[in-house]
């Protein structure tokens, strides 16, 4: 097991490593001059190529890329041409917000996708079933931007009880940096107001996200359910008269878990690329939108470090769901050898 | 079906969770005698990197510069008191400053950090310092700085009003290590999210990409009186960066938002705003929409291939009912200005006629060749114009490609001439309150090519025209001189200014202000020139 | 939105291809499925012959009538004007034509490369042409294929042939991936060494032996696809890397659409739900097909 994993890590840094190449490409031959856009429109040619020589831009692309991994390993990212910091500074405070947000819609959609798809599937052709089937349809097939503005139009436009925008009240200060999610840390340093209304900004871009994963696991989850629902051992404890209750947490929900389980990574890269789309729509200032308006923006450094850091959360997660799944059914473990 | 049972009680049980989870959230306290202004997503609140509008409308509140605009369109003393050029040269000027301003962290402004400043300014080499050339400062004595610049320049004084004076010590105590020698990183990181100035409101926090959060300065040298009884000084300002114009109108009614200075609303939005009671709509300076026509790429290369497109062009249909939003009437640079002269065609409507006419003099056939438009992705009134002037060529059957590109990839294609568009649409505020920002920067050859002057158009005589009004120190001289200039742009016919529109603010109706507006960007959202009615807000 | 399906591998069950009229009782058991087709054809329909059917096909081009814009939904305009003065009903339909187009090109772009470089990378399993392939493919789906779509089309002029560029560039390893699993199984299957013994050719084994056999999981990949590359392209759209005006986009349309949220709730109301019933539609033509090639998802 052990072996498998580090194996599993050693894969994904040589796959990280040709993703910082291919990104790097492509980065660098996005038209636009970055040091045109930095210097503003009234800049004189003269000013323009000196900051070009100075940030390498007229070296060739093998050359650029050295300078940029040798300052990478020296655990420096650059400079953001957009908001004129450091990289590190940037996503030091996109990334929590983005993280909060996965979390949230994460946890969501676990739990609401599974609770719906075992009762989905326990009461197969119930109404709660054939309701739970058209909404899986749905919420598969609709855009994450769509999902967003139908919650904006309900929620915020026209019930008027959820906010449109950002992470806190524009009254409220940020709570203090700890784990820099906003709803953890002001539960943290007991701000509880602060807590709500973290937590009540969260809440609307959170199940806009979740919505997709919410029908793909429940959809999963209650097709799983009914296969071992006809399986032996399941009809027996039925004849012998257990109750359902104990029938569905007790042998039913375990082995239906697993293919809902395994498919967590591909959900959660579901999550990360929709982000792109719903921070957008919710001004959520997070690592995604961060990351449309580098790449609207040409913004060199700041477009491979998030993707590269999206890549690495992106494996790092399935790393995880690697482990949990060969410990949820030992069978598994030895299918996945060669890929 | 006992268990059918709990299932509904548990599906009630969510909805129950659910309802007391979006409980309404409007209810929220609000701080009395907050301004929350919105502003564009990143704000560089350094008055050496600033090069948008909406970083010197932070920049007025923050900082002051040395020479103020009116709203006449001149400019008056400000950080400093008085200026000439020095034996009549327009190379060398003395400045007189102010004595008693204040810094932020009450030190008092000297000339040396006039000195400190203004070779920052120049050496970062960033921002709107290209306007002011190459200068040199010199410290006289406390009160009294040279300037000296390799170009004789008449309009320096009006400049300035871009040139805000830092405080040399703090930024000193501040600076990290960078690429300017001694001075490390010139403080630029620092001032990212601090200020140095002597402005009317005290940087207290900017978390970039979100909000920044000023204070009012009490020891502002203007002094804060001379306003009527119930009309109090604004002590604090928050900065949203937030661009999203369904959200901000959302804020707006909802009472969240008090100064929206982004202008970005439909026109349908404007007149409701308009009609609304608890709103106003301030009309703060003018932008000349500008169409460049790249005279180095056919088809629009042919003069009277492009004066075919004034005639085509249809003014009246976008704005029709929403004139007071935009007038028809524009030439070279804002009509507010001194020396402005109304240019072809007039009067300014459709004539299908005419421009048949320019047509078939040009040495272009319709139906071969295609007109290539581009305009930055995403704004909505530029993209009318773009479809509005597709429709009318192709009444004449000239093809039209639009393309939206993102802002770095439409400024980078301007840059060069052979890959400028034929058509690249702008709107120009001034910069700085002098004709000289639009005829300098836009059509001297020495500027060709870039966003400014995407027309690529170099003649000699022009440009020593245009050299001349920068020599020329006589006011009245100097727009006789523009008024040639203009007539002899418009004979070239090196774009189409479809309509000259005003920024367009909307404030609730209990801040009072602009008290002044003025005819650049920047001072009008300065808010020291605001106030707030306590009694009928909120 | 980003293709999950692609992540699910999908293998057939049967090793030869079924008859017609088996896999046609089996697809229409599933009476969804046979709706998502008769949605589908209608769709299909009124793209093709859009300059017939709507009331106003001038809109879908070089129009303006800003007297007429942001009209509400009326018996004129059945889901109103936008900001243009343009029937959105009339673009709505146009736009379909967008989509179809848009998922057809980037199909057919993306699945022979990948579907060769797939039979390719299986076919020689364990030596370094297998290794070059996969870690290539590894590096593409390093990170969910929406952002590298993104990426390549922001570096890329706005138009649609570029969307489809971008959306194909990320879009071929999922065939290759899909491909190769199924290639590496086949390849210990009898007909193979069969054929292999009689001395067929390479290319007889990988093109008439293997690839038949693994058409029924790639036509439902390929339909699946269908409503994924749309919703790939509309999100380009929504981010403003779309096709160029005055052409209608659905993706397009909504953004512009949000921006005049909530009193202009039309303009983006009806184009989103028109993208949601041509996904569905392919969705539940997906599902159907699944049953057809007895295929289960893992």
């Amino acid at each position: 097991m052990g072996k498998h994993i580090i194996l599993r890590i050693l894969q994904a840094i040589v796959v990280l490593f040709g993703l910082s190449i291919l990104i790097f490409f492509i980065a660098r031959i996005i038209p636009g001059d970055p040091a045109r856009l930095i210097l503003g429109p009234l800049a004189t040619n003269e000013q323009i190529k000196e900051l070009t020589e100075e940030m390498h831009l007229d070296k060739p692309f093998v050359v650029q890329y050295y300078y940029w991994l040798t300052s990478l390993l020296q655990g420096d990212l650059g400079k953001s041409l957009y908001t004129r910091r450091s990289i590190t500074t940037d996503l030091k405070m996109f990334v929590p917000a983005t993280l909060e947000l996965m979390f949230f819609s994460f946890v969501i959609s676990l739990i609401i996708g599974q609770v719906m798809g075992v009762f989905a599937g326990y009461f197969r052709d119930s109404w709660f079933d054939n309701l739970f089937r058209v909404f899986s349809y749905i919420g598969i097939a609709t855009p994450a931007f769509a999902i967003a503005i139908f919650a904006l139009i309900i929620f915020s436009y026209t019930l008027n009880i959820a906010p449109a925008i950002g992470r806190i009240g524009l009254w409220l200060d940020s709570p203090p940096q700890i784990t820099g999610l906003f709803v953890i840390d002001s539960i943290l340093t007991g701000q509880w107001r602060t807590a709500f209304e973290a937590f009540k900004h969260i809440l609307l871009p959170a199940i806009s996200l979740a919505i997709a994963n919410i029908a793909q696991e429940g959809r999963i989850t209650r097709s799983s359910i009914i296969d071992n629902l006809q399986k032996d051992y399941i009809i027996a404890h039925k004849v012998h008269g257990i109750p359902t209750r104990i029938i569905i947490f007790k042998y039913l929900l375990k082995p239906s878990l697993v293919p809902t389980v395994s498919i967590m990574g591909l959900d959660f890269a579901c999550l990360l690329a929709n982000a792109f789309l719903v921070e957008t729509v919710f001004m959520w200032p997070g690592i995604s939108r961060y990351g449309v308006t580098a790449m609207l923006n040409k913004d060199l450094n700041a477009i491979i470090a998030v993707v590269l850091f999206i890549g690495i959360l992106y494996s790092l997660m399935n790393l995880i769901v690697d482990i949990v799944v060969s410990y949820l059914d030992p069978r598994i473990r030895l299918q996945r050898g060669g890929i | 079906m006992k268990f059918l049972k709990n299932l509904n009680m548990a599906v009630i049980l969510l909805a129950v969770i659910t309802t007391i989870c979006f409980s309404p959230c409007f209810s929220m306290a609000t701080e009395q005698n907050l301004v929350v202004i919105s502003a564009m997503p990143v704000i560089l609140p350094d008055p050496a990197l600033a090069m948008d509008w909406y970083d010197l409308q932070v920049l007025y509140n923050l900082y002051s510069p040395l020479v103020y605009p009116t709203p006449e369109g001149t400019i008056r003393p400000h950080l400093a008191e008085s200026w000439e050029p020095v034996d009549g040269k327009l190379d060398h000027w003395r400045f007189k400053l102010r004595e008693g301003v204040k810094f932020h962290d009450g030190s008092e402004l000297t000339s040396e950090d006039v000195e400190f400043s203004m070779n920052r300014f120049i050496e970062m080499k960033q921002g709107f310092s290209s306007i002011l050339g190459k200068v040199t400062a010199n410290a006289i004595d406390d009160y009294m700085i040279d300037f000296t610049l390799d170009k004789p320049n008449a309009i320096f004084p009006e400049t300035l009003t871009l040139f805000f004076p830092l405080n040399k010590d703090l930024v000193l105590e501040n600076i990290e290590d960078g690429k300017y020698g001694e001075f490390g990183d010139y403080g630029e990181n620092w001032l990212l999210t601090h200020d140095a100035g002597s402005g009317p409101y005290v940087m207290a926090r900017h978390e970039m990409g979100e909000s920044m959060d000023a204070i009012r300065f009490t020891e502002y040298f203007l002094g804060w009186e001379d306003w009527e009884a119930n009309e109090e000084p604004i002590e604090r300002l928050k900065f949203i960066m937030e661009t999203e114009t369904s959200t901000l109108m959302m804020m707006l009614k909802n009472r969240q938002l008090h100064l929206e200075a982004d202008g970005g609303f439909s026109r349908q939005v404007f007149k409701e705003i308009m009609e609304s009671e608890t709103l106003n709509l301030n009309q703060a300076f003018p932008q000349v929409i500008t169409v460049w026509m790249n005279t180095k790429l056919p088809p629009t290369d042919d003069v009277h291939f492009r004066k075919a497109i004034l005639y085509a062009y249809d003014y009246e249909a976008i704005l029709g009912e929403y004139e007071p939003f935009g007038a028809r009437e524009t030439g070279i640079y804002p009509s507010t200005l001194p020396g402005y002269i109304k240019i072809p065609p007039q009067p300014r409507k459709q004539n299908l006629e005419k421009a048949k006419e320019e047509l078939s003099l040009s040495k272009y056939n319709p139906a071969d060749v295609k007109v290539v438009f581009h305009y930055c992705g995403g704004l909505e009134f530029e993209q009318e114009i773009c479809l509005q002037l597709q429709a009318d060529l192709s009444k004449l059957g000239i093809n039209v490609e639009i393309v939206g590109p993102p802002w770095a990839q439409y400024e980078a294609e301007c840059g060069n001439a052979e890959t400028t568009p034929n058509l690249t649409i702008f709107r120009f505020p001034l910069n700085y309150i002098s004709a000289d920002s639009f005829i300098y920067f836009m059509y001297h050859p020495d500027n060709v090519g870039g966003i400014y002057a995407a027309h690529w158009y170099e003649d000699e005589d022009l440009g020593n025209l245009i050299g001349q009004t920068r020599e020329t120190f006589d006011f009245e001289e100097r727009h006789e001189l523009y008024q040639q200039i203009q007539e002899k742009i418009a004979a070239q016919v090196l774009a189409f200014y479809p309509y000259e529109i005003p920024a367009l603010f909307t404030s609730q109706s209990y801040l009072i202000g602009p008290k002044e507006t003025f005819p650049v960007v920047g001072p009008t959202i300065n808010m020291h020139n605001w106030r707030i009615n306590l009694k009928t807000g909120k | 939105m980003t293709n999950r399906n692609s992540f699910i591998n999908i293998f057939s069950k049967t090793k030869r291809r079924r008859s017609f009229s088996r896999g046609w009782y089996n697809f229409s058991r599933n009476p969804l499925s046979v709706v998502g087709m008769i949605i589908l054809l209608l769709i299909i329909f009124a793209a093709i012959f859009a300059p017939y059917i709507t009331p106003f096909p001038e809109h879908a081009g070089a129009f303006t009538n800003f007297r007429e814009a942001s009209k509400p939904p009326s018996s004129t305009y059945i889901f109103g004007t936008d900001s243009i003065g343009r029937d959105i009903f009339t673009r709505v339909i146009f736009g379909y034509r967008f989509s179809l187009i848009l998922s057809i090109v980037v199909l057919a772009l993306s699945i022979p490369p990948g579907v060769i470089f797939g039979l390719i990378a299986g076919y020689y399993q364990g030596t370094w042409i297998e290794i070059i392939i996969m870690r290539i493919t590894d590096v593409f789906i390093a990170v969910p294929p929406f952002v590298l779509a993104l990426a390549v089309a922001a570096m890329l002029s706005p138009n649609l042939f570029n969307q489809m560029m971008a959306i194909s560039f990320v879009w071929w390893t999922w065939y290759c991936r899909l491909v190769y699993t199924m290639t590496t199984s086949l390849c210990h299957e009898d007909f193979v060494t069969e054929a292999k013994l009689v001395g067929a050719s390479k290319t007889h084994i990988l093109f008439r032996e293997i690839l038949p056999n693994c058409m029924g999981p790639i036509l439902t990949k390929m339909t699946l696809d269908m409503g994924l590359v749309i919703i790939v392209g509309s999100s380009l759209s929504f981010i403003g890397l779309g096709v160029q005006p005055p052409k209608s986009d659905l993706g397009t349309m909504i953004a512009e659409g949000a921006r005049r949220l909530p009193s202009e709730w039309w303009a983006a109301v009806f184009p989103a739900i028109a993208i949601i019933v041509v996904i569905l539609a392919f969705n539940l033509l997906g599902d159907g097909l699944k049953d057809v090639f007895n295929i289960e998802e893992v």
